[in-house]
């Protein structure tokens, strides 16, 4: 496993070993201290993975989750590779249910008139996170687990429910496709 | 030509990641060294690579904890409704995303059973494949008087005839491209159930019939095209 | 040494022959069969045609300078004969079917027609009118002009630099087009469609399960039509756009780079909306899936 997928929680390991010890006691303030420490990391990947617009409901879920499942939490991996895959998990698995519940609220809000005149033409070239989004779905998840997060193709085979040969052939159509945005 | 290199560019995210077998590597190595496009290629391929590892994390907008903090205690998996909050811009970018109205299903009576088309017509031919007898043309969507629902009769008929001279031909093939015949007209099927399924909820819908409608004649043309080629 | 031979001409003095030998004797129709020997060449002049019916294998066709068809690469265990039909040129194997790997050149303008059940064809060139239909194989389409036709049920398609009507059909594999103009029409099942630098007054792109990925543009008065049951569409235009847009899903999102104002929308029916001058109509369409009109 790369490191990348790893949480960077406290610059020390037994600080995040102790915070860890004393949130699975019921410590909130000690939950607080390793939400602070992980939550760009998560925050981002829910962006990647969902988009902007459902990040931060996804991203307080993680924690939700995590919280409950903190007893589940053996020490036998880093804790933050055990929480970016709880993460990644909980994404994967939600967004779709909570696209629909903003589908449902949007429209009903008239959403489309609002957002008529807020979204005009943008610049000719796309920063790189933005092209990333426009990747189509499969080819966007393969390429944020495996060249962002750093999974193997086995690892986000089990995650997404695909063959690891598919995993493959996505990750390359998506840096084939991204290619096309460098500016260079 | 461009052609000829795409065998080449197709394996270079493996060979960049380091998954190509030694040998396999070696031929990529080789043949790099030959050609200055698909060379370009793996550069642009390793700059992608060294951009997606080099992205910034950011922290959400605004400070998530003390909503974090007053709800410590749901498991959100564990919960089948999440409470909608108050509403808020879809996107922060410059760009637009919304959504339509996801399908709400009092999945309606569609009724898409096998025996109706037993009832209606002669069988696929005995062939002695498990796949092939296992097959009935439309069985997958027609309602109990063989017929697809809202489409003329004749439609189904000529459906189901051709699709049957297409199976009867479809044991002289290998068996991957008779597997991969036979997941091909699954893949419209379920399209077209789908698509039946849906109008059923929205009957209404000029997109959805006319979507259906679409589905249905790539299923023809696509047996026509079978039956065609299976001739040559 | 090099035999050059007239099949024209020989198919005049040549009494058709029915039910004859293949080799040798005569080919379909009763006109004779030149064996396509290396350095075998055959004449060949406007208003003719090739015909490949019954090779397996592998087939590559490129263009050749000269007005002849010449085989120039090595056929596996056979070696194929021409047979000429009135202006029709048909490939013959020694026995009924041929196989083996094959390469012919050709001159740039002959219409070229292949037909088989398991073949991969490559042709590089070819300005005359391309068909090419095979049960089981791919298809890589290199600098073709015109009228071309490609269509395979198992494989996938290729097209690079084309220019004309252009129908690619793969059924169960990925069909990818790049650098294109005309009339595009694409189509698979099982397979995503990606088509790059196109730009056409009608581009339809139809699958049933895959993504459909478009980057291109769409001539003023134009259609450019994306469609999937299962999958993505995702269509890259340039920010200077002028059409009139329909967007529909039945279980799906969208999301604009465009400016997208609409007096009414009803959940259920298409979403419409003007860009720019409104003079093309770019159709959006995906069952389930989301639907992205972005700029680049």
């Amino acid at each position: 496993m790369s490191t990348t997928s790893n949480l960077a929680v406290n610059p020390s390991p037994t600080d995040e070993a102790r915070d860890v010890r004393l949130a699975v006691g019921g410590d909130a303030r000690a939950f607080e201290r390793i939400y602070r420490s992980t939550v760009p990391k998560v925050h981002s990947l829910a962006r990647r993975l969902a988009g902007e617009a459902l990040a931060e409901d996804l991203t307080q879920e993680v924690y939700l989750r995590a919280w409950s499942r903190l007893h589940t939490f053996r020490g036998e991996a880093r804790f933050g590779t055990w929480l970016h895959r709880l993460a990644v998990n909980l994404i994967l698995s939600r967004r779709e249910t909570l696209r629909k519940h903003e589908a449902r609220e949007v429209i009903g809000e008239g959403f489309l008139e609002r957002m008529a005149g807020r979204v005009g033409l943008g610049g000719l070239s796309m920063d790189f996170e933005k092209a990333m989004a426009t990747l189509p779905g499969r080819a966007r998840d393969v390429f944020v687990l495996h060249d962002v997060e750093g999974y193997t193709h086995d690892e986000i085979a089990e995650m997404m429910g695909i063959s690891a040969g598919t995993s493959k052939s996505q990750l390359h159509r998506a840096r084939m496709l991204l290619r096309r945005v460098l500016d260079r | 030509m461009n052609g000829r290199h795409d065998p080449w560019i197709d394996r270079l995210s493996e060979f960049l990641d380091g998954d190509l077998s030694p040998r396999e590597a070696q031929a990529v190595e080789e043949h790099l060294q030959a050609c200055p496009s698909c060379r370009a290629v793996r550069e642009d391929l390793e700059e992608v690579r060294r951009r997606a590892r080099a992205l910034p994390d950011r922290e959400p907008a605004r400070d998530l904890w003390p909503d974090v903090r007053e709800r410590l205690g749901e498991d959100p998996l564990a919960e089948k409704i999440i409470p909608l909050k108050q509403g808020r811009p879809a996107s922060t970018g410059r760009s637009a995303r919304f959504s339509f109205s996801a399908p709400q299903a009092a999945a309606a009576a569609m009724v898409l059973l096998a025996g109706g088309w037993l009832a209606g017509t002669t069988l696929a031919p005995e062939q002695g494949s498990v796949t092939l007898s296992d097959r009935r043309p439309n069985a997958e969507f027609v309602g109990l008087d063989g017929n697809i629902p809202g489409f003329p009769g004749a439609l189904s008929r000529e459906l189901a005839s051709l699709e049957r001279r297409v199976l009867e031909g479809l044991d002289e093939l290998e068996p991957t491209t008779r597997a991969t015949l036979l997941r091909n007209l699954d893949v419209i099927d379920r399209a077209i159930r789908e698509s039946l399924d849906a109008l059923s909820r929205e009957p209404g819908s000029d997109y959805l019939r006319g979507h259906l409608g679409g589905a249905l004649e790539r299923k023809r043309a696509y047996l026509e095209r079978m039956s065609t080629l299976m001739e040559a | 040494m090099r035999i050059l031979l007239s099949l024209g001409a020989a198919a005049a003095l040549a009494a058709p022959v029915a039910d004859a030998p293949r080799m040798g004797g005569g080919g379909p129709g009763g006109g004779p069969v030149v064996e396509l020997a290396p350095d075998t060449v055959v004449d060949v002049g406007m208003g003719d045609e090739l015909v490949i019916e019954t090779w397996r294998g592998s087939l590559t066709v490129r263009v050749g300078e000269d007005d002849e068809v010449r085989m120039a690469g090595g056929a596996g265990v056979e070696t194929p004969g021409l047979a000429r039909s009135g202006s029709v040129l048909r490939l013959v194997g020694a026995e009924r079917r041929g196989s083996g790997d094959l390469v012919l050149t050709v001159p740039r303008w002959l219409p070229v027609r292949i037909h088989s059940r398991s073949l991969d064809v490559e042709v590089d060139g070819m300005g005359g009118g391309v068909t090419v239909e095979v049960l089981e194989g791919d298809l890589r389409l290199a600098s073709v002009t015109g009228s071309v036709e490609a269509s395979t049920l198992d494989g996938e398609i290729e097209v690079t630099d084309a220019d004309g009507d252009l129908r690619l059909t793969a059924l169960d594999g990925d069909v990818t087009l790049r650098r294109a103009t005309g009339q595009v029409t694409v189509q698979s099942s099982d397979g995503d469609l990606e088509l790059e630098e196109v730009e056409g007054a009608e581009v339809s792109a139809v699958t049933v399960d895959g993504d459909v990925v478009f980057r291109g543009g769409v001539t003023p008065g134009g259609v450019l039509s994306l469609s999937t049951h299962d999958g993505d569409v995702s269509a890259w235009l340039p920010a200077e756009l002028g059409a009139e847009v329909e967007v529909s899903t039945f279980d799906g999102s969208f999301q604009s780079d465009y400016r997208v104002q609409t007096r009414s929308f009803r959940a259920g029916s298409p979403l419409h909306f003007t860009v720019g001058d409104g003079s093309a109509r770019i159709v959006l369409q995906s069952f389930d899936g989301d639907i992205r009109l972005l700029t680049w």
